[in-house]
């Protein structure tokens, strides 16, 4: 840091997306320097805002913590789109914007004279990141949904779980923090390429096409032989032993994978080599897969002597993976995230409570960094409007009294 | 090459060396996708990823993983062993002419080798090193080994997948693994922008544990508000109408996801419901709060819409729900597998499925195509993944200008 220029310095994002998964990709962008500048509505508040847990009693619409979190560092002006002086407030904004981002459904930028070909012609190397669940073209491009919607659409529900049980999901909507990652990526590879080349583009970035990348080989799997793979509980066709087992204390377990059979001999060390593990039908991969529930009511019986902490530690000593599944609380007191400073704290009184998980990656160069919690509904309209755009103070003011800035 | 598109790509250009294993494999695999040409570098013998399961015609074969192939096409393969001394000498005369080098090695083993971010920097300094490990490059875990499960247990996700009566569970597809990569992607194309800007460029440490933990938000902001550690269907405990915000109904034929109680929708299901000849209670004025405006409802309304929705999915195929559903803007949608994907007429309009030959299989297998669509630098389709040592003489002999008696010496020696 120091005397590295933050990655995105410069570059301005306008920000219509709401709710989880488009905020979370743009605040990748803010999270590096960007300028992210969300365009709400008095009128019509962004959903999340009202979305619990909120973090003062009565919630207000400032007081959200999952807004809080996936839009920190960014800024906010209040605008009425639907006032026709609104519309053209925002294209004087798009002029001196880089990227352009929206979270509704196919057809709703352009109604408002907002679509790629209008964004183009008031600038010319805008990139516009169309963020949707289904894509901008398909005959289901008008389909609703949301995360819990999607990962079920994307197959993941189908792999999770028990194989004797209904499908379930792999996290409360595991794709919206899974496909922000995809469209952060192609956002940030637009801009890289309109530095190379001074060419913007359009992305389309259907929420569908993204969650089955999580799926992948499961789709080859289908395509090459014809077979579904199924929901398998804990086993895995690479590893044996390999589950979560319960360990001593109240629903404490420890998951355990053994790839190979020299690890196997590790992990028969790690446990001083009793005489059930050199039993022959546990030799090999194979023949411990072939007998996995008498192995693994074996090693329960050795975990559940223990501390799922000590579990893991012995059998990280012995050089096995090895891991504690651990509780919310467990990470936030987990001292390799500490020492990675994972949590990023905001020293403001009204966030005393609160603190947000900064980018699972590290630039040794040009790390990101917390700015400014979530900006509070229309915060930044004096910055924006007077500072950014140049608006005369008349004209602001003008502005608000005809409800354009509301 | 014969590029199969004349558009440009992002990473047209960009060389990257891929020295992933499973943990990160999907960072290569976007690099590749946008452009680069990227060159995966196995050991002598083939890199242990080609011996997962599955397998096409299901016999375990190297060459045949299509585990593999999922995440290795579009890049060539070249074999070195990087830890013989020439092998090391010939990595940094690569890494000289490359632009990016991802690497899932234990923290220190490439420094151990002379080959770290220092040592590979000093002679290049546009190069991006992107680390992916458990658990980051340092730190009291650094040096802890790691699967996906563990690090789903490790990340917390594993804690609350799941059913009470059960241990945690794991998603039979690699979450974290692909998390890892993906975030691995984000993490390199910033450090890459950055270079397109400076000339710069960097090293990028991803820990996979942290990159499992980006799905645990929502938990962890009840925590921090509430104090609250849930367990595995948490979101019955945290929130009063959650079972109802996701769940899984039984249709005649299969499954499919809705989300009766999601606001706004509730008066169209109430409408949907009635034409079905169900809930007729609702009309009554006590539901108006909950079903007309917005209002979060008693847990007994919640369950209730629950219900009859569930009596509404078992009396057809999923078909005759997903369809009619959504033109009513209900949030609903099929549960599918691989098979469904494979046929939806949906993904089928927009090009999604992509055929990539494989001359030694006879034909052509067909893989997800772009995950998103950029109107001028289209996402590549274009080979399928490298055979063992495929491109050595392309690279060794053919860039590196090795002589053809140096190339025998070195594969006679096991260094490629």
């Amino acid at each position: 840091m120091g005397s590295h220029r933050d990655v995105l310095e410069g570059v301005r994002v306008v920000d219509f997306c709401w709710a989880g998964v488009g905020p979370m990709t743009t605040r990748h962008l803010a999270d590096f320097g960007a300028e992210v500048i969300k365009v709400e509505s008095m009128t019509r508040v962004e959903v999340c805002r009202r979305a619990g847990p909120h973090r003062s009693a009565p919630p207000d619409q400032d007081s959200s913590t999952q807004f809080g979190n996936y839009n920190s560092n960014k800024l906010s002006v209040s605008i009425n789109v639907k006032h026709p002086e609104g519309v053209e407030l925002i294209k004087r904004l798009l002029r001196v914007a880089d990227v352009v981002t929206d979270s509704f459904s196919g057809g709703v930028m352009e109604r408002l004279g907002l679509g790629y070909p209008q964004l183009r012609q008031i600038k010319p190397d805008i990139i516009a990141a169309s963020l949707s669940l289904m894509g901008q073209s398909g005959p289901h491009s008008e389909y609703r949904g949301h995360g819990h919607i999607l990962q079920a659409m994307g197959g993941l529900n189908q792999l999770t779980g028990w194989p004797e049980r209904q499908p379930f999901a792999p996290a409360l909507a595991f794709t919206d923090y899974w496909v922000p990652q995809l469209w952060a990526t192609a956002i940030v590879g637009a801009l890289a390429h309109r530095q190379k080349t001074g060419q913007g583009q359009f992305l389309d970035c259907a929420g569908l096409e993204g969650a089955i990348h999580a799926t992948g080989t499961a789709i080859l799997e289908f395509t090459a032989n014809g077979t579904v793979r199924a929901r398998s509980g804990h086993r895995h066709p690479g590893y044996a032993p390999h589950g979560i087992y319960r360990c001593r204390g109240q629903d404490a377990w420890c998951a355990i994978a053994v790839a190979s059979d020299e690890e196997w001999q590790s992990f028969c060390r790690a446990l001083g080599n009793p005489p059930w593990t050199q039993d022959e039908r546990f030799a090999t991969c194979g023949g411990r897969a072939e007998n996995a529930a008498e192995l693994d009511s074996r090693i329960t019986a050795w975990t559940q002597e223990r501390s799922a902490p000590d579990a893991m530690r012995l059998l990280q000593q012995a050089g096995v993976a090895a891991g504690v599944a651990q509780t919310v609380r467990d990470l936030h007191d987990d001292p390799q995230l500490k020492h990675r400073g994972h949590f990023w704290e905001w020293p403001d009184p009204d966030f005393r409570k609160f603190t947000f998980e900064g980018p699972a990656f590290q630039l040794s160069k040009t790390p990101a960094r917390l700015r400014r919690p979530s900006p509070k509904l229309g915060e930044h309209n004096s910055y924006v409007f007077l500072e950014v755009l140049g608006l005369a103070d008349a004209e602001y003011a003008d502005f608000i009294a005809q409800g354009v800035i509301n | 090459m014969p590029a199969q598109s004349t558009a440009p790509a992002i990473l047209d250009g960009c060389r990257v060396l891929d020295l992933t294993d499973e943990s990160g494999v999907f960072c290569t695999k976007v690099l590749a996708g946008l452009g680069a040409d990227v060159i995966r570098i196995e050991p002598p013998g083939g890199h242990p990823m080609r011996r997962r399961a599955p397998f096409y015609g299901g016999q375990p074969d190297p060459e045949k993983s299509l585990y593999w192939f999922n995440f290795n096409f579009n890049k060539r393969g070249i074999t070195l062993d990087i830890a013989a001394p020439e092998g090391r000498d010939i990595l940094k005369r690569l890494a000289q002419g490359a632009d990016f080098l991802v690497e899932c090695f234990p923290p220190g083993y490439l420094d151990s080798l002379g080959l770290g971010y220092q040592h590979l920097s000093a002679g290049a300094p546009r190069l991006i090193l992107t680390s992916i490990t458990p658990f980051g490059q340092t730190g009291p875990h650094s040096r802890y080994k790691a699967s996906d499960l563990t690090l789903c247990a490790m990340g917390g996700l594993a804690y609350v997948i799941g059913d009470e009566d059960t241990p945690p569970a794991w998603t039979n597809s690699e979450v974290a693994y692909h998390q890892a990569g993906a975030q691995a992607a984000v993490g390199t194309m910033m450090a890459h922008y950055y270079r397109e800007l400076t000339g710069e460029g960097q090293h990028v440490d991803v820990s996979a544990q942290e990159c499992v933990m980006v799905a645990m938000k929502p938990v962890d902001l009840n925590f921090k508000v509430d104090g609250q550690v849930p367990v595995r269907r948490w979101y019955t405990s945290v929130f009063p109408g959650a079972p109802y915000l996701s769940p899984i109904f039984k249709a005649r034929d299969g499954w499919v996801v809705g989300a009766p109680s999601y606001w706004p929708g509730r008066d169209r299901v109430r409408d949907w419901l009635n034409s079905e000849g169900l809930g007729e209670e609702l009309f009554q004025p006590s539901w108006d709060g909950f079903l007309l405006r917005g209002e979060e409802g008693s847990p007994e309304q919640q369950r209730r819409l629950n219900e009859l929705f569930a009596a509404l999915c078992a009396k057809h195929t999923v078909a005759e729900l997903v369809e009619p559903g959504q033109s009513r803007g209900v949030h609903i949608g099929p549960v599918n597998s691989a098979r469904e994907l494979a046929a939806d007429p949906h993904l089928a309009a927009r090009g999604f499925l992509r055929a990539v030959e494989h001359p030694e299989l006879g034909g052509a297998l067909r893989y997800p195509g772009a995950p998103f669509q950029l109107s001028e630098t289209p996402w590549r389709v274009e080979r399928r993944a490298p055979l063992p040592g495929e491109h050595n003489r392309e690279v060794y002999a053919g860039e590196l200008g090795l002589s053809a008696e140096a190339l025998a010496s070195l594969e006679q020696r096991g260094v490629i």
